[in-house]
């Protein structure tokens, strides 16, 4: 059963040293069998340390020179840890305090559950937001926050401030922050900085050695402040700057606050008398006079211990605790009187002042911002720096802006004035640039971040970024070329076959007119026409002492170019002789004459009229369509039609006779249109000369 | 008042006698007289097909010729009128013009007429001209595209809007109308409207690569930044020396704070066009987001060579200065921009001594 307790205890040990990467070690000799001497310096160093820490924190900042001389010798006690970080806290070294709280957990974790506290603030301080509610939130937990309700309500107000900081840090605002350099500041604490309105002058307290009287105070071990003047020069940088003589710096703490527009006045708080008064000194010729303090309005038996004037010079604002406050120190001002009196202190009221202390206050130049450090409002950590705008014509100030992250930071940021062109910035900071302990900074504002612009240029009509010029070419004519049929033959004499020079005669026979005649060549007979398309032509050749030929030619608009050859053979006028009077036309199934066929006709006339003895026989012909008798009695009485039309002309009827011939006398065939065609004709037939 | 001499067709016949050589027998030969107006319907046809091969000069020489032998010849005058608007020898076709629609009421030649006007900077007579086909012809839809134009350019953007609309009615697929109709509704400020035209003209002609562009920059406009670089890629993809395209897809890129990848667009307008300011100004603002301040000084020292008055290209360069603590050079050059009329360099100067 023993056997076994041990087991496990070995056990745990061993998984101990697993999860666990130190254990707390002991400042005794057991630990340190082999170091006697070095054990017996370091518990030395933790007595002091301890002696001082137990003055309380003040002085805590003393104790680190002690503790870090044990902690070097033994790392690992949680309570030197924890003691180390609360020191660290406590001075301007505070960033420094975070792995001496984790490690003093992590020795022991049941460590005063207070130490949550203490890692809250220095999460807080590294801007580890997170980290820092869980542990304040662990530390409201504990006794020690619930037994006093002043550390419950802090903590609550410190959780606030990691959320306000977790915020504010999102959108930091842009600025060149620069120390202000060797001429300005001291390895000692330089701080308070205030300029003119043009930020010519430069007025600051320095706590170094050589200021007036060059003593220390016992009660922080520092040399008591001087106020430090430095001007602006030519080239935009500082003097060095100086303290001022007596009678403005005393043997004991003279400490700078607000400066008059011009430069030809400040303000002096000076801490001996009367709670901290308020003092105001005024440069006559090069001399600075002895410091007057304000009157009862705004000096009480309270703290009074900044203040600033408004730019007319007219009015005052300063911060005192005194009891009438919404908190702890709150922003009052006063008004100067026709005497030159000033005024009852007006409290700025609830916008401004909080249940927390506000502190440097700061009136622009421009009469209406006013720059001030809080602990309430969205503070994300000791004091920020806010801004409020006075409505002149209401008389109230707009809601505090905290003036952003990383002017402001967790821990506190006072003493802020600003230049009139909101430029340039000056306070108090203590950071990795510093020369020694805090000195003064110079913040550049860059304002809003300027957005580059960029240009572009797009193509917005169409017809610019690619022209088309859409021209519509008008369409093409149909060109009215006549169509031509060329006619071509030889002319002979029917029986000789002599070639024979005719008469060539074209008539358009709707038209009735004729259009052309001409001869054929006498030595070859022959002949050519041209005859455009579209209409009916008749043709006719004739040659004295021969009956005359006639042809017709039906050629529609349409037809194509076409060659027809036609030779033609004259009949000697003679006995028996025949012709075909092809232009001679009747209406359909009538034996109507229409009046195409009167060129035709008129030729006969003529011929009759040349030859007076002339007696003719006019025979009309059918095809074989339609009945026999009908076919005979229409061939008769077209040809009739021609006699009468003959002797309604003048021919006298003994010379004309008429026969009807009907189907009997087919000169084709009648099984074909175009036989038919030719079979259907009037005949001229000579009978006697 | 005008006549046409009626069409006369004549036959000639010539007795062809050839006497110098004995075999060669006469013959009688008859010819058609070709009359006037087929004389000049053929010249007119074969100035058609000169101007068809961009022969302009001989088409106008074939029309001239055609209107000699034809009185009244319309389509000769519009015809030869479009062959000097090719040359654009403006006061010659609207001549022509002129005498087109002295003879017959051609829209084609008031809209031609019209376009003469426009192009040879005579603008009330184009609007009239414009007006006129509308008159003679109230579907003919380039007359409205063109006259909204003429109103675009007048920025007069609603009746510009009403005349795109008009032409797209009476032509649906109409995407220079669909284009310009946006880029009218995107002048006054109806961005939403534009993206829908822009959308409809590459949909009537996926071939536009400049309205590809404008819809990218419409959709830029509209915090789109993504549609907007897809868009512009549309469009270098239709045109890959689209020197505009580039510069907006960077800038589309800068809105996106995708800065190396605007740089690489903004190298390539560069390199399309070494003196395109533009590119050399947006590369300097990337290249300021990335810090390199340097850089961005340098691209601005060049957008400023390029053109000694590019306020913008002053302004960006201050910025980048005052970064580097030049402050003085930040405050010449924030100077200069606000004399050039840099609105936003007017506030910077107030920190200037």
């Amino acid at each position: 059963m023993k056997n076994l307790k041990i087991v496990s205890i070995l056990f745990f040990m061993l998984t101990l040293s697993f999860v666990n990467f130190a254990q707390n070690v002991e400042f005794d000799k057991d630990n340190f069998k082999e170091n006697k001497d070095g054990l017996k310096a370091a518990k030395e160093n933790l007595a002091l340390g301890n002696e001082i820490f137990e003055k309380g924190p003040v002085f805590y900042k003393d104790a680190i020179v002690h503790y870090e001389k044990a902690q070097n010798f033994n790392p690992n006690n949680s309570d030197l840890n924890y003691k180390l970080g609360q020191c660290y806290l406590a001075s301007m070294y505070k960033l420094k305090a975070q792995p001496f709280l984790e490690k003093a957990l992590q020795l022991n974790p049941n460590i005063d559950p207070t130490i949550q506290y203490y890692l809250g603030k220095s999460y807080h301080l590294n801007l580890s937001w997170d980290q820092a509610i869980a542990a304040y939130s662990k530390f409201q937990k504990t006794a020690m926050s619930n037994q006093d309700p002043k550390i419950g309500e802090e903590t609550t107000m410190r959780i606030k401030q990691c959320y306000n900081g977790r915020d504010l840090v999102k959108t930091p605002i842009r600025v060149f922050i620069d120390n202000l350099g060797p001429n300005i500041n001291s390895i000692y604490n330089d701080y308070g900085a205030v300029i003119s309105a043009d930020e010519s002058v430069l007025f600051y307290t320095s706590r170094r050695p050589g200021s007036t009287g060059d003593k220390i105070d016992p009660y922080i071990n520092e040399q008591f402040e001087d106020i430090y003047i430095s001007e602006r020069q030519a080239d935009g940088t500082w003097s060095k700057g100086t303290n001022l003589p007596k009678p403005v710096n005393s043997d004991n703490h003279d400490a700078n606050s607000g400066v008059s527009a011009d430069g030809q006045k400040f303000i002096i708080y000076l801490g001996k008398d009367n709670g901290g008064d308020l003092f105001e000194s005024v440069l006559e010729g090069k001399e600075w006079s002895k410091p007057e303090p304000f009157n009862k309005n705004i000096n009480t038996k309270y703290h009074e211990p900044t203040a600033c004037y408004s730019p007319d010079g007219n009015a005052i604002y300063f911060v005192s605790d005194r009891p009438d406050g919404l908190g702890d120190h709150d922003i009052y001002m006063s008004y100067k009187d026709d005497k030159g009196k000033w005024g009852e202190a007006i409290n700025l009221g609830a916008t401004i002042n909080t249940k927390y202390s506000e502190e440097g206050v700061y009136m622009h130049p421009d009469g209406k911002t006013l720059y001030f450090s809080s602990q309430g409002h969205n503070s994300m950590g000791g004091f920020d720096i806010f801004k409020s705008i006075l409505n002149q014509e209401t008389k109230t100030w707009s809601k505090p802006e905290n003036i952003g992250y990383p002017v402001n930071t967790p821990d506190d940021d006072v003493f802020f004035v600003i230049s009139a062109n909101g430029r340039h910035g000056y306070y108090t900071s203590f950071d990795s640039k510093s020369l020694g302990l805090r000195d003064l900074y110079i913040i550049t504002f860059l304002g809003p971040e300027k957005q580059m612009i960029l240009n572009n240029e797009d193509n917005l009509i169409a017809s610019a970024a690619k022209p088309v010029e859409e021209t519509v070419i008008a369409a093409e004519v149909e060109v009215k070329e006549a169509q031509l049929t060329l006619l071509r033959g030889v002319i002979t004499d029917a029986i000789s076959k002599e070639f024979l020079s005719a008469e060539i005669e074209i008539v358009d026979n709707s038209a009735n007119k004729v259009i052309a005649t001409f001869k054929s060549n006498s030595s070859t007979g022959k002949y050519l026409v041209s005859l455009p398309a579209g209409k009916n032509y008749g043709i006719a050749v004739k040659k004295d002492g021969y009956l005359f030929h006639s042809e017709n030619f039906d050629i529609p608009k349409t037809a194509a170019f076409q060659e027809v050859e036609k030779d033609v053979e004259l009949k000697k006028l003679a006995v028996g002789g025949t012709i075909v009077l092809k232009n001679i036309f009747f209406d359909f199934d009538k034996a109507t004459l229409r009046p195409e066929s009167t060129a035709e006709l008129n030729r006969l006339i003529k011929l009759m009229t040349d030859v007076p003895t002339l007696k003719i026989e006019l025979g009309g012909h059918t095809d074989s369509k339609g009945a026999d008798e009908y076919n005979q009695k229409l061939s008769e009485n077209r040809a009739k039609a021609v006699v009468d039309y003959l002797v309604k002309a003048g021919v006298t009827a003994d010379r004309l006779k008429s026969a009807g011939y009907g189907e009997t006398k087919p000169i084709s065939t009648n099984e074909t249109d175009a036989g038919r065609q030719l079979n259907r004709r009037t005949e001229f037939k000579v009978l006697s000369l | 008042m005008i006549y046409f001499k009626s069409a006369v067709i004549g036959i000639l016949f010539t007795a062809i006698t050839s006497q110098s050589i004995a075999q060669d027998q006469p013959v009688v030969k008859a010819t058609i007289l070709e009359t006037d107006n087929e004389i000049a319907d053929k010249l007119y046809n074969s100035g058609i097909e000169q101007f068809k091969n961009k022969q302009f000069n001989e088409a106008i020489k074939s029309f001239t010729e055609a209107i000699s032998k034809k009185v009244g010849f319309e389509k000769a005058f519009y015809n030869r009128g479009i062959s000097y608007f090719e040359l654009k020898q403006f006061v010659q076709a609207i001549k022509d013009f002129d005498s087109s629609v002295a003879i017959n009421q051609n829209p084609d030649s008031y809209f031609t007429r019209a376009r003469s006007k426009e192009l040879s900077n005579d603008l009330d007579g184009a609007l009239a001209d414009y007006g006129k086909t509308i008159e003679v012809k109230p579907q003919y839809a380039q007359a409205y595209y063109y006259r909204g134009v003429m109103k675009f350019n007048q920025k007069d953007f609603e009746s510009a809007i009403t005349d795109f609309t008009k032409a797209i009615e009476n032509n649906k697929s109409y995407a220079y109308a669909y284009n310009d109709r946006g880029s009218a509704k995107r002048q006054l400020g109806d961005i939403k409207g534009a993206i829908e035209d822009y959308k409809m003209a590459v949909m009537a002609d996926k071939t536009l690569a400049f309205a590809h562009n404008n819809l990218g920059s419409a959709r830029r406009k509209n915090g789109e930044f993504k549609e907007a670089i897809s868009d512009y890629t549309k469009a270098i993809n239709l045109d890959a020396k689209y020197t505009l395209a580039y510069n907006n897809r960077g800038s589309a890129k800068y809105d996106a704070a995708d800065y190396q990848g605007a740089i690489s667009d903004f190298n390539s307008a560069i390199q399309l066009d070494p003196k395109y300011a533009y590119a050399y100004n947006n590369r300097a603002s990337a290249k300021f987001k990335l810090k390199d301040y340097k850089g961005a000084i340098e691209d601005c020292n060049k957008a400023i060579e390029l053109n000694p008055n590019y306020g913008y290209a002053y302004f960006n360069r201050a910025n980048a200065k005052e970064i580097v603590r030049d402050d003085a050079g930040a405050c010449e050059d924030w100077k200069k921009a606000a004399e050039l009329g840099v609105e936003s360099a007017k506030s910077a100067t107030s920190i200037c001594y």
